[in-house]
C-alpha cells in the first residue's frame, strides 16, 4: 500500500505503526507518532492499523530555544 | 525574602529560561541546569529524518523538576503554530508553550500577528502561553488580552550575538506590560571571543529584570557548567 510519511509518498507492507516503527529502526523512546493528524500514544501503536492513503508524522524532541 | 515569579499559576525561583540547541551532547543539559539553576527549558519538536544518526531521547535529560517548554518553531502561520503545540501537549509536555512563529527567513524575525492569533487560540485551551515577538508596546498589551503568561520580545535577531540592540523598546514593554517579560533572542556579547555572562549582563542594563532566556552563552562552552 502507498502511504505519506513525513511529507513523502512511501509504499509499505507493515501492517500496523508498531511495525513502522520497529521496520524504519527507530527509537521509540523519543518518538511522537502522528496518524491521520492525531497523536497515536505508544501502547496504541500495535493496533493502529495503516491502510491505503494514510499520513503518518515521524517527531521527535530536539534542541532548540 | 525568596525572589518568586509567577508564570501561568506556578511559581519559580529562577529567573534565568534555558535553550538545548547546540549543546555538544545531551549529557551537558543536566550539569547546565543544576549549575544555572534554572527550571524552565525550551526544546522543539521536528520530523524524524530517517537519514541522520539515531539520537537519545533530550527529554531523558531534563529532570521532571524543571518545566518543558517546548516552542513552535517550524511554524510559520497561527495555525501551524497550534498544531505544533497541540502535538507537544499531547506528547506529555505539559501546559506550557512558547510560540514562535517567523515568517522572515532571513533574520527570523517573528511575525507578531499571527503570534496573537496563535496565543489567543492556545490560551482560551488552557495551555499557559509565552510568545516570542518583535518588542512593541502595542503587542505586549494585546497579548495580555489574549491571556498570554508572558512577553518574550527579541534583544536581537535569533544566533546574531549582537547584544540587545532592541534595548529602548524592551525597556518601554518592562515599564507597561502587565505580564512578565522574558527577554529572548540575540542576548549573547562577546568580549576577547567568549561570550559574556548574559544574566549579568542584562542585570547591568535593566531594572528591574523580569526573565531571561538564553542559549548561546551556555552552549557555546564545552562545558556549559562552567558559566555559572
Amino acid at each position: 500500500m502507498n502511504i505519506n510519511i513525513n511529507g513523502e509518498a512511501v509504499e509499505t507492507s507493515t501492517p500496523d505503526i508498531l511495525s513502522l516503527v520497529r521496520a524504519r529502526n527507530l527509537d521509540p523512546s523519543s518518538l511522537v507518532v502522528e496518524h491521520n493528524h492525531t497523536i497515536i500514544q505508544q501502547a496504541a501503536w500495535a493496533d493502529t492499523l495503516l491502510q491505503q492513503g494514510d499520513t503518518i508524522e515521524l517527531l521527535s524532541f530536539v534542541g532548540g530555544g | 525574602m525568596e525572589d518568586q515569579l509567577t508564570l501561568g499559576g506556578r511559581n519559580f525561583s529562577s529567573r534565568l529560561l534555558t535553550g538545548t540547541g547546540k549543546f555538544a551532547s545531551h549529557t551537558l543539559i543536566g550539569p547546565m541546569l543544576a549549575a544555572s539553576g534554572s527550571q524552565i527549558i525550551t526544546v522543539a519538536l521536528r520530523r524524524v529524518d530517517p537519514k541522520a544518526p539515531p539520537q537519545d531521547n533530550i527529554l531523558s535529560h531534563i529532570p521532571d523538576t524543571v518545566t518543558l517548554l517546548p516552542n513552535t518553531s517550524g511554524a510559520r502561520t497561527a495555525r501551524e503554530a497550534v498544531r505544533i503545540a497541540h502535538i507537544a501537549r499531547e506528547a506529555g509536555c505539559g501546559d506550557f508553550v512558547k510560540i514562535e512563529v517567523i515568517t522572515d527567513m532571513q533574520y527570523l524575525l517573528p511575525d507578531n500577528h499571527e503570534t496573537l492569533k496563535a496565543t489567543e487560540i492556545l490560551a482560551k485551551e488552557g495551555c499557559i502561553v509565552l510568545p516570542y515577538v518583535m518588542p512593541d508596546i502595542t503587542i505586549s498589551h494585546q497579548l495580555y488580552d489574549a491571556g498570554a503568561a508572558a512577553v518574550m520580545p527579541l534583544g536581537s535577531p535569533i544566533g546574531s550575538n549582537l547584544g540587545l540592540e532592541m534595548k529602548p523598546m524592551i525597556q518601554r514593554i518592562i515599564e507597561t506590560s502587565r505580564l512578565p517579560v522574558i527577554v529572548d533572542a540575540g542576548t549573547a556579547l562577546w568580549s576577547n571571543h567568549q561570550p559574556v555572562c548574559p544574566p549579568l549582563y542584562l542585570r547591568l542594563l535593566f531594572q528591574p529584570l523580569h526573565l531571561l532566556r538564553v542559549q548561546c552563552g551556555y552552549r557555546l562552552s564545552q562545558n556549559p557548567a562552567d558559566h555559572e
